[in-house]
């Protein structure tokens, strides 16, 4: 009784969470921009270019392995499979994350978990592979 | 500090900060919501509920967003100057705490705590979701301290220090 109270309230004030889905969304999109920049400046010379295939192991890793996510959520539903793989290949997967836990989306019947947890997964794989050695690879 | 154009530089240090920032976004805000989840508090309210519920909420999570980004700052620096030192210490280092953190998880049998299925392929997917949480919590303030989440006992190692 009290944790369903507890959640019907903390449903109502759910401006902070928005606010935080939506600007973290909002980075990990940028973060992607700027990587992809940065390989790109990297592959232009010679001496940088070891430092762009590293660059592009770790984001070409992530969304490979968002890919597996995605696919091993909706595996048992064909229908829109195909949709949130591309997605992913776009690389707005943190916006369509952000979206669905913003509005509430209920875990439908097919998924693995639910759309929270899924935020969740996808931002430690952005951070373990894209985030974390893009860091170090750009300090090098 | 390969990076000599200054076009190339005031990309690399403004991917380098909206890295971080976006890392510390994500952090804490799972930290966050898994420490104000009124499920978890309900059943462990001694362990779960450094968050406070008043209008410090806000304070407490701009702290953490830069605790987050500053210490991702500080280890990817210190691991590209060991990098920069010699490739062999980086990769000695980074073996040496995942390989020990993976064999004492298989050896307690941690592994499958993530609801993978049994098996040797549950097997390989228990080690990449290790491998995972263990980078993402080495480098950020990410608050996984229930049980065998990511550290238990390992929790004196070197990530369990940072945190």
């Amino acid at each position: 009784m009290l944790v369903v109270v507890a959640q019907r309230l903390l449903r109502e004030v759910s401006w902070g969470l928005k606010m935080r889905v939506s600007i973290g969304a909002a980075l990990s999109m940028l973060d992607l921009a700027t990587d992809l920049a940065v390989i790109f400046d990297y592959f232009g010379r010679a001496e940088t270019r070891k430092y762009g295939w590293g660059l592009l192991w770790m984001v070409g890793g992530s969304i490979f392995l968002q890919l597996v996510f995605v696919y091993v959520q909706n595996k048992k539903q064909k229908e829109g499979l195909a949709k949130e793989l591309l997605v992913v290949l776009v690389g707005c997967k943190p916006a369509m994350d952000a979206f669905r836990v913003v509005g509430g989306a209920h875990m439908k019947e097919h998924h693995l978990v639910d759309a929270k947890t899924e935020l969740t997964a996808t931002k430690c794989i952005e951070m373990a592979l894209e985030s974390v050695p893009g860091e170090s690879s750009i300090y090098t | 500090m390969l990076v000599k154009n200054n076009h190339e530089k005031k990309r690399a240090v403004a991917s380098l900060l909206i890295s971080a920032l976006a890392t510390g976004f994500a952090s804490a805000t799972i930290s966050l919501d898994i420490d104000t989840d009124p499920e978890k508090r309900a059943k462990q309210p001694s362990f779960y509920g450094y968050v406070p519920d008043g209008g410090q909420k806000t304070v407490i999570y701009s702290v953490m967003v830069i605790n987050s980004a500053l210490l991702l700052l500080l280890r990817s620096f210190s691991v590209a100057l060991l990098m920069q030192v010699k490739k062999r210490y980086f990769l000695m280092y980074v073996g040496g705490d995942m390989g020990i953190y993976l064999l004492q998880k298989v050896l307690r049998g941690d592994i499958h705590y993530w609801g993978q299925p049994p098996g040797a392929f549950g097997f390989l997917v228990g080690v990449l979701i290790r491998v995972i949480i263990k980078v993402v919590t080495d480098v950020s303030s990410l608050d996984l301290r229930e049980g065998m989440e990511v550290h238990g006992r390992d929790d004196t190692c070197v990530g369990g220090c940072q945190r």
